[in-house]
């Protein structure tokens, strides 16, 4: 048995490099003995039979547009998955598109699958800048380049509270439900916020069954690189 | 900069120095290549017996073109060649277009860059088109690119239109930036623009293989590489469009050859008779092709700064080409040592602050193959070769101070 990762459309939605999430995902699986496959699932493609882990990264509009449809065509499967307790990361342009709607530059609304509870609304304007947030599992870091304003329904909880940023204030940051997570930042999120790689990874070893081995020694190296990174950012930042 | 000053002083002063250009004004554009790009259809015009203004490479802004008019131009303010060749900043475009007045337009690509300027693609797309749309003789774009065939289309009508491709089996076989086709940049067959002027046929080593209005000719490119027979196909397709029935496809070869042979992918730096290669961390595509010609140096440098606010697309770049590095440096270091940390990559020294970090690395031994490498982005670059002309001047001053 091995974790199965699936990564929703890398090739319209991949041009921050999100792609690093599925690479500290799969690479922090090998270093702690996980067994993972990631499945790639494109425009048409096939879904595999069962799924343990999904990421969507962001991508522009254009890419929004060019998946739609077949996100559509598998929205079933995604809920159904949802449900049973499968975590998801979504990151922008991947999160506006697995809310409950999506309200573009022309003001038409259209319906999402709902994997998240939030409505994004794209704007003209555009915040770009390094963050540092609180999170549950510590403080993390990243940079947000989107250009969407997200409101989160009914009682969701935020994935972080912003507390350094340049040029605005304290605010709230993504969106959690249980194992499902939404959030604008790139560094990418994972390899920088090792924490949030190791809780997607034992939440989805849980569903898939397998246990984790001696951790590798890379762990420790790069986990310390990646605090160092955090580091830089919040100095700059000021804080 | 003596280009800003005088753009203050003169706001009309573009304007009346190409005003009168018998043969007006040609802008090339778009995300990669559009420098060597012009440097070949100034070659190929040249070799056609025309007298070209254009301006260096990287100067492809207001105040950089305003300077380099300025170093050409006689009192009468007015450029004396037959016509002006410019490269311009896709951002820059839409604002140099009302005063230059292009008559026609090369864009040669559209790729995935600098997103912290620019955002995504379709806002790059939105800039070519509003100074396309100012040509009303020759619009010329790159038929494998969606982004631009699309926009091309949304100009029907207005100037002449023609392409340049590459033929389909080459593609496939092509680097992977340009096969893999950006978020995706890259046309699906059946979107690729019919009916290309010039057509890549073959591309190894600087030779190439063109199809010309359907006349075969063989090119000779200043650097390997498919890009660079894209480069050339895209230049000659519009000194065909400029120049019609004058087309003259010895001339175009011509042209190309005399261009200078270009060996590495990166600046070459002597400094105590060593060379260094600098390579140039620009965007995702430009970088890839870079390292794409790295065969495992021995001796790595990269160093990152704010210039490159989110380097995050540094994990969709396949860096199989490097197998480790020395010297990190930079205020992004630590997030490019957790880059390689994640790919496998070992790392000698992180070390954010340049001097030390420089230093660390040109104290290594002379490597016994190829040149040391520097990986960097611009702003990087330009403190290193500052920080190098520093060292030369003192390592000069030690060896002729007394023994």
């Amino acid at each position: 048995m091995s974790i199965v990762l699936v990564h929703l459309y890398p090739r319209e939605l991949g041009i921050n490099g999100d792609i690093g999430n599925v690479m500290a995902l799969r690479k922090r699986a090998e270093w702690r003995g996980l067994p993972l496959e990631v499945h790639d699932h494109e425009v048409g493609g096939e879904l595999p039979a069962s799924a343990h882990l999904v990421h969507i990264g962001s991508g522009p509009v254009s890419g929004q547009e060019a998946v739609r449809a077949d996100l559509e065509r598998i929205t079933t499967t995604l809920r159904a998955w949802s449900s049973a307790g499968v975590p998801f990361l979504a990151i922008a342009g991947g999160w506006q598109l697995l809310g409950e709607e999506f309200v573009g530059l022309d003001g038409a609304t259209l319906s999402g699958p709902g994997i998240l509870p939030s409505r994004a609304t794209l704007t003209t304007g555009r915040r770009v800048g390094e963050v540092v947030a609180e999170s549950q599992l510590g403080e993390i870091a990243g940079f947000e380049n989107h250009g969407a304003t997200i409101d989160l329904l009914g009682d969701a909880q935020p994935f972080a509270r912003v507390t350094y940023r340049e040029g605005h204030g304290p605010a709230d940051e993504g969106v959690i439900v249980g194992h499902r997570v939404g959030t604008n930042l790139h560094g990418p999120l994972l390899p920088m916020n090792p924490a949030w790689a190791d809780w997607f990874l034992d939440a989805a070893a849980e569903l898939a069954g397998v246990s984790p081995a001696t951790p590798a020694p890379a762990l420790a190296i790069v986990d310390e690189r990646a605090a160092k990174s955090r580091a830089a950012i919040r100095g700059r930042l000021g804080a | 900069m003596p280009g800003r000053v005088l753009l203050a002083l003169r706001p009309r002063f573009l304007t009346h120095a190409v005003e009168q250009l018998p043969l007006g004004v040609v802008f090339v554009s778009g995300s990669n290549g559009k420098s060597t790009t012009t440097h070949m259809l100034v070659g190929i015009l040249r070799a056609h017996g025309l007298s070209v203004f254009t301006n260096p490479s990287g100067a492809n802004i207001p105040q950089g073109i305003a300077s380099a008019m300025l170093a050409d131009i006689p009192l009468n303010g007015r450029l004396r060649e037959d016509v002006a060749v410019l490269e311009v900043d896709e951002g820059f475009g839409p604002r140099l277009a009302p005063q230059l007045a292009p008559h026609s337009v090369l864009l040669v690509n559209l790729q995935v860059d600098q997103l912290n300027r620019f955002h995504e693609p379709a806002r790059v797309a939105g800039m070519l088109e509003s100074f396309a749309a100012v040509a009303d003789r020759h619009l010329v774009v790159n038929g494998d690119d969606h982004n631009l065939v699309a926009l091309a289309a949304r100009l029907a009508g207005r100037a002449a239109q023609s392409t340049f491709a590459v033929a389909p089996a080459v593609l496939q076989n092509g680097p992977a930036w340009l096969a893999r086709g950006d978020n995706p940049a890259l046309a699906t067959p059946a979107d690729r623009a019919a009916g290309a002027t010039v057509v890549v046929e073959s591309s190894s080593g600087l030779d190439a293989e063109l199809t010309v209005l359907g006349e075969s000719l063989a090119v000779r490119l200043p650097a390997r590489g498919l890009h660079n027979a894209v480069d050339a196909a895209a230049a000659t397709a519009m000194a065909a469009a400029l120049l019609g029935d004058e087309l003259d496809l010895d001339a175009v070869a011509s042209g190309l050859a005399a261009m200078e042979t270009v060996f590495g992918r990166g600046e070459l730096i002597s400094f105590r008779g060593e060379d260094l290669e600098l390579i140039m961390m620009k965007n995702p595509p430009s970088l890839q092709v870079n390292l794409d010609y790295l065969d495992r140096p021995e001796q790595v440098f990269v160093a990152v700064d704010e210039g490159t606010p989110d380097p995050s697309w540094i994990y969709s770049t396949d860096l199989s080409r490097i197998d480790h590095v020395d010297v990190v440096s930079g205020t992004k270091a630590w997030q490019l040592a957790t880059r390689f940390g994640y790919g496998d990559i070992e790392v000698g020294l992180v070390e954010p602050a340049l001097k030390p970090a420089l230093a660390r690395f040109l104290a290594l031994p002379k490597p016994a193959r190829g040149m040391k490498t520097l990986v960097v982005n611009y702003e990087q670059m330009m403190l290193i070769r500052k920080e190098l002309g520093y060292l030369e001047i003192e390592g000069t001053a030690s060896a002729v101070a007394p023994r």
